[in-house]
């Protein structure tokens, strides 16, 4: 397996008082090109730590991060806000659409942090955003606000953003969370067309195990450290025996 | 389509009204009050400037008991009545450091059938050694000055080619100077001294006016104008020594006293508005600190799309000097019109308090403008610079948990 993603000895500890959280304890990863990851475990066990380290939003404490051959965390903070603009889309639980732009506007944001010295002609930006959407059948709500968006179309539009900038991870915490149990089919078959169409690698957390049969990948999370392969994701969860 | 920063700060504007407005109003009233306050004070500078130059000269040789008269008149343009002797002149032109010296006589106004209407300052004048009228006066250099001419102020209601009586002399509208904001010369006819005389002497036979004093051979005063490097103190020395019922005034001191009135007036303002400023300051700060504590999420998530930290500055920043901007504006705009809407007024009451007012050059208006812009530029951006250290600071990952 070709490493496209790979931490080594991933280590993340936040210092709350005197007391320390230990939310990553020595994490190995790799992740090939074009994978669809999905992440499970408890509360508290460390999955959205993991996904803002790799997606470098969080600075782990000890260990590294190499995307393509990066060590991302040892970019600068321009360095890394290029890196992240250019090589990954992310995608939060909710509310994650800014509420002053509409949803031309909040899909287009991600390219005016574009920093590849040629500018993309205004026009060209904008068809993109409109077959996006016209993909994820938004076109007809392109004027409005996001707090007159359902959840689920909200979702629709933060997967348009995610993909303007055409990168190559998505990133997804909770991309499913509070919607009701069809428009969470939808939103993953748009996850797995994306993996299967424009071949991206795709990395998820969520509770749902509505993602199992997509996930070419599942990896469970426990208490800051991953178990790979668990044969019965649903048993291990449920606290069962789980060794790594 | 918002592609940029820049664009991006502006949507963000449009639609936190409140916030905006409210910096709107108070930004706009300090930019309006110091533009206009300052328009004001420049604008009296600027005719004590433009009003005490034209005199030309250096030091004005009057009767004792016309002292105090002489600054106010030099001001309103009340005339003294308080004469010397012609011959003065000719031992002052002889001092060494005394370039040039010019008799100047100014009478009361009458009115009646002697005189034509209006309220005007009669100054006679020698054109044979003037040095302070003649040369604002630009056909002056072809054309000699006629012996039944005039020379009229802005403020005088006659034209050129009309013909004016006092006392039963008649005159030529000759020339017509431009507005110096200073009232004596406003409101003033020059003529030769000679006409001068004539009025003075036709007084004295006219039963329909108050006979003015005999005036042959008499002067109001002498400009003098010294030689480069001429000692102002040894020079007054010279003349007082020769004539001890005169006395010196050097028009530096009268432009001196006048500015320091105003200047005084205008420091009472800037450290007003100093303090409105620093208060705008604070609020820009509260105002911003709160949209910024309001927005973490917002904030978090340009984060994560790409924006780098100092985007994030860049973003408060550009906000900030949107709002400053177009409140300056707004505020220039209401200032310059409220000038305009009292302008009669303010110049009315100004003048009742012996000030002179004219609107300065436009070269030094529009500096003022780039002024007041400034100013309204450092309130925001020192006002949002700490909140925009806060946005920086603002950590994505948190925008990433959920419930946020
Ligand atoms: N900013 C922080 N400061 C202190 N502790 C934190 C911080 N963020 C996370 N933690 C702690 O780190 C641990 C892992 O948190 P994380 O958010 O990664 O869990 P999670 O698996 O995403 O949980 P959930 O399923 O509830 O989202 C938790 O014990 C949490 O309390
Ligand atoms: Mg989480």
């Amino acid at each position: 397996m070709n490493a496209f993603i790979q931490t080594q000895a991933l280590k993340k500890t936040y210092q709350l008082g005197d007391q320390r959280v230990e939310a990553l304890r020595g994490i190995e990863l790799t992740i090939a090109q074009s994978d669809f990851v999905v992440f499970m475990g408890h509360s508290g066990s460390g999955k959205t730590t993991l996904i803002s380290t790799i997606g470098g939003l969080t600075r782990p404490t000890e260990g590294s991060v190499s995307i393509e051959g990066t060590d991302i965390w040892r970019l600068n903070d321009r360095e890394l806000s290029a890196f992240r603009n250019r090589k990954i889309g992310f995608m939060f639980q909710s509310f994650s659409l800014l509420p002053s732009l509409n949803v031309l506007q909040n899909v287009v944001m991600p390219v005016i942090f574009r920093k590849n010295g040629k500018r993309e002609k205004t026009d060209a930006i904008r068809e993109r955003a409109l077959s996006l959407l016209a993909g994820l059948e938004m076109k007809k709500k392109i004027d409005a606000h996001p707090s007159e968006l359902s959840g689920g179309e909200q979702r629709r539009v933060a997967i348009a953003r995610a993909l303007i900038n055409e990168p190559d991870i998505i990133l997804a915490d909770e991309p499913t969370g509070e919607l009701d149990i069809r428009t969470e089919r939808e939103v993953i078959e748009i996850f797995r067309a994306i993996n299967s169409q424009y071949r991206k690698t795709i990395i998820v957390v969520s509770h749902s195990l509505s993602w199992l049969e997509s996930a070419k990948t599942v990896i469970i999370m426990k208490d800051g450290l991953m178990h790979l392969d668990v044969p019965d994701p649903v048993e291990a969860l449920m606290g069962r025996a789980c060794r790594p | 389509m918002v592609t940029s920063l820049f664009r991006l700060a502006y949507q963000n504007l449009q639609v936190k009204h409140l916030r905006f407005y409210i910096i709107l109003v108070s930004v706009s009233i300090v930019v309006g009050a110091l533009f206009a306050s300052a328009i004001l004070i420049m604008g009296i500078h600027h005719s004590l400037d433009k009003g005490l130059s034209k005199l030309g000269a250096d030091l004005l040789v009057i009767p004792k008991e016309s002292l105090v008269n002489m600054k106010s008149a030099l001001l309103t343009g009340e005339p003294s009545a308080f004469y010397m002797d012609s011959s003065v002149l000719a031992k002052i032109r002889s001092l060494k450091g005394v370039k040039k010296v010019s008799g100047q006589i100014f009478l009361t106004s009458a009115t009646g059938d002697c005189c034509v209407m209006g309220n005007s300052f009669l100054i006679g004048f020698n054109p044979e050694d003037d040095f302070t009228v003649l040369p604002w006066v630009e056909k002056s250099v072809k054309e000699g000055f006629p012996a039944d001419g005039a020379i009229v102020g802005a403020m005088t209601p006659w034209n050129l080619g009309d013909s004016i009586k006092f006392y039963n002399v008649r005159l030529n509208v000759w020339a017509k100077l431009e507005r110096t904001g200073i009232g004596l010369y406003d409101n003033a006819v020059f003529f030769h001294i000679n006409r001068a005389y004539e009025m003075s002497e036709n007084s004295q036979t006219d039963p329909s006016v108050k006979p003015l004093a005999h005036l042959k051979n008499k002067i109001s005063g002498g400009l003098v104008q010294l030689a480069v490097g001429a000692k102002i103190p040894y020079i007054t020395f010279s003349i007082l020594k020769d004539n001890p019922t005169l006395k010196v005034v050097t028009t530096g001191n009268i432009q001196t006293s006048a500015r320091q009135t105003t200047i005084a007036v205008f420091f009472g303002i800037i450290a007003l508005i100093a303090l409105l400023i620093l208060s705008n300051i604070l609020m820009i700060n509260a105002i911003f600190s709160a949209v910024v504590n309001e927005r973490k999420r917002e904030i978090g998530i340009i984060r994560a799309v790409g924006a780098a930290k100092r985007d994030i500055f860049k973003l408060i920043l550009y906000e900030s000097t949107l709002i400053s901007v177009i409140s300056g504006f707004v505020g220039m705009l209401v200032g310059g019109f409220l000038l305009r809407l009292f302008q009669r007024s303010i110049v009315f009451y100004l003048r009742l308090l012996n000030i002179p007012f004219m609107l300065p050059p436009y070269d030094v208006i529009a500096l003022m403008t780039l002024g007041a812009i400034g100013v309204a530029l450092l309130m925001g951006i020192s006002g949002s610079m700490y909140p925009a250290l806060l946005a920086v600071r603002i950590d994505p990952h948190e925008t990433m948990k959920q419930g946020l």
